[in-house]
């Protein structure tokens, strides 16, 4: 009998954490998703950043300064889509060709944090603005993108094989912070975010470049001066953003890149992605009417058993074996049955009503 | 009882032994062995869970012996005190050595309790003797608790039986009882060595945002 309820038990665990794992598969989006609405931020696990430039040791950085004379805005028919790299969503500007690459980016939004240097560990002052890319735009040139053809083409994506995708943001309406009715920052002017990724037992991020990013000040008096980057981000090994070997990497926020200059270390700015997935090869679509996608094994950056989930199942389990121990305990109580005899006379009881 | 206690168990580490293999196997057989981290989840899972598991076993476990310890005597003194009213009053001081056993368990919930102390890890970001030292905190206390929890559950067990059996010897003859009082004695000494013991477990732990 327990032994019938603890193998449905199991049978039931069992079950559960393989459907949670595989529920991807039906789906082309993840299914991990939280709305950005709160300015909490999520740090990198790298020590404070250092204002000189981080070496890389990249083998090849496909695309340092991509030039955006021939880069075009890539229409949004519907007003909703979000960056795409490559568009492929329209065949004009990137008609899907395994034979010259087959990785794909999708990114829903982008978060501007600007952090108070000097506040870091007492009272933390940083503020985030998100741009949600279905306002803006982003412009596309066939440069990019860079990244390894596909599998049946002859494409080789072992170790140290580079990808990269350069988002070219473009903001159509300047964005401001404000807080308690006033101005606490204002971005107007788009920007260039290059990722450069490499491959080794899996894919990780090797570094990030950001051109153009200017936060200008506002009145709250958070900022003083206009915040100006362009430069090489100081954590991009230490954001995780990596996934194991045939796996793409999905992520609802991800760390924060960081981008210290040394001329004006007071504040740190960094960009956060938001609903972001990148895959690095093996991007196929089934026949021509339909359009390519993520394969079906994801790298979340939130796992399936986290710290939390963990933390819930130990304490679970110690309850239901108090609850299971009680229970077991009240059930073992039997009465004396030392004097019963079968065969005497029964006791009866006359009611008197 | 014995079935209550086993049953429970059984299922117990049947079930975290499943849940445990069951996601190791899955990670590795999938080709993402590194998710299975064991280091992660010790240095990643919150202090204040472990040093307040650490406190409830104190007292619960505690309080279990106890109450096991003072059924067991209790029963055979109600037993016996049918036919041998005399010992009623005398063995009530087995009684007083299971409670005793329950007290050694509050204090030392008082005590772990008040080393509990605000801990946040994003204040400690980039100073990782804090998150040590706070990481330590909580296993210290877990492991105290455990410690004056599990010697008290069993002290508390065995005073109870042999209290059981002096209360019964006492009705059949009465010089029995305070030779068999020295046995209950050294069955009271296990609950004092958990108390100590885990006072010094717990003499380094201190929770707290700095150093």
């Amino acid at each position: 009998m327990y032994i019938f309820y603890s193998l449905l038990i199991f049978a039931l665990l069992g079950t559960f954490s393989v459907a949670v794992e595989h529920s991807n598969d039906l789906e082309v989006e993840r299914v991990k998703r939280v709305v950005v609405e709160d300015v909490d931020v999520d740090f990198a696990s790298n020590d404070e950043p250092s204002p000189a430039r981080l070496r890389q040791k990249s083998p090849s950085r496909a695309s340092a300064n991509p030039s955006t004379k021939d880069a075009q805005p890539v229409p949004n028919p519907d007003g909703v889509v979000p960056i795409v790299l490559p568009p492929y969503h329209d065949a004009n500007i990137a008609p899907f060709d395994t034979k010259k690459r087959s990785c794909l980016l999708y990114l829903e939004g982008i978060t501007i944090l600007v952090l108070d240097f000097k506040s870091i560990g007492g009272a933390q002052k940083a503020y985030t603005l998100p741009l949600i890319a279905a306002n803006d735009s982003y412009g596309y040139q066939d440069s990019y993108v860079v990244c390894p053809p596909g599998p049946k083409d002859g494409g080789n994506f072992t170790t140290g094989t580079p990808f990269s995708f350069v988002i070219d943001y473009r903001i159509n309406k300047p964005r401001q912070l404000v807080l308690e009715n006033s101005v606490v920052m204002t971005v107007s002017k788009g920007f260039m975010l290059t990722l450069n990724f490499v491959s080794n037992s899996g894919f990780d991020l090797a570094s990030a470049v950001l051109e153009g990013l200017t936060i200008e000040k506002g009145q709250s008096g958070f900022i003083t001066k206009d915040l100006i980057r362009s430069t090489n981000a100081s954590n991009a090994l230490g954001t995780n953003i990596r996934a194991y070997f045939g796996y793409n990497y999905a992520c609802s926020v991800t760390p924060a890149l960081l981008f210290p200059v040394k001329e004006d270390p007071d504040f740190l700015v960094g960009i956060i992605l938001n609903n972001f997935q990148v895959q690095g090869y093996g991007v196929d679509k089934d026949g021509d009417k339909t359009i390519p996608y993520f394969s079906t094994r994801t790298a979340d950056c939130i796992p399936t058993f986290n710290q939390g989930t963990w933390m819930g199942i130990i304490v679970t389990l110690i309850l239901v074996s108090v609850l299971a121990f009680a229970f077991l305990m009240l059930n073992s109580v039997q009465t004396m049955d030392r004097f019963d005899d079968p065969k005497q006379k029964q006791i009866v009881i006359n009611f008197k009503e | 009882m014995a079935n209550a206690m086993l049953y429970t168990f059984y299922s117990l580490w049947g079930i975290s032994t499943f849940v445990l293999i069951g996601a190791a196997l899955y990670y590795m057989l999938t080709g993402q062995g590194e998710r299975f981290d064991i280091g992660w989840f010790l240095t990643e899972t919150s202090p204040h869970m472990w040093a307040a598991l650490g406190v409830a076993a104190s007292l619960s476990l505690s309080v279990i012996g106890a109450g096991w310890g003072i059924f067991t005597t209790g029963s055979s003194i109600l037993g016996g005190g049918v036919k041998a009213p005399r010992i009623r009053t005398k063995n009530l001081v087995s009684i007083i050595f299971c409670e005793a056993v329950a007290i050694f368990g509050i204090i030392m919930a008082f005590v772990f309790a008040g080393k509990l102390g605000k801990f946040s890890r994003e204040l400690a970001y980039g100073h990782p003797e804090i998150i040590a030292k706070n990481l330590a905190a909580g296993y210290y206390i877990f492991g105290g608790g455990l410690t004056v929890g599990f010697s008290n559950f069993v002290c508390g067990l065995a005073v109870g039986v042999v209290g059981s059996g002096a209360a019964l010897a006492d009705a059949a003859n009465p010089a029995l009882f305070v030779k068999i009082l020295i046995i209950e004695i050294f069955a009271s000494a296990i609950g004092l060595f958990g108390m100590i013991i885990g006072i010094v477990q717990t003499n380094k732990a201190s929770m707290s945002d700095t150093l």
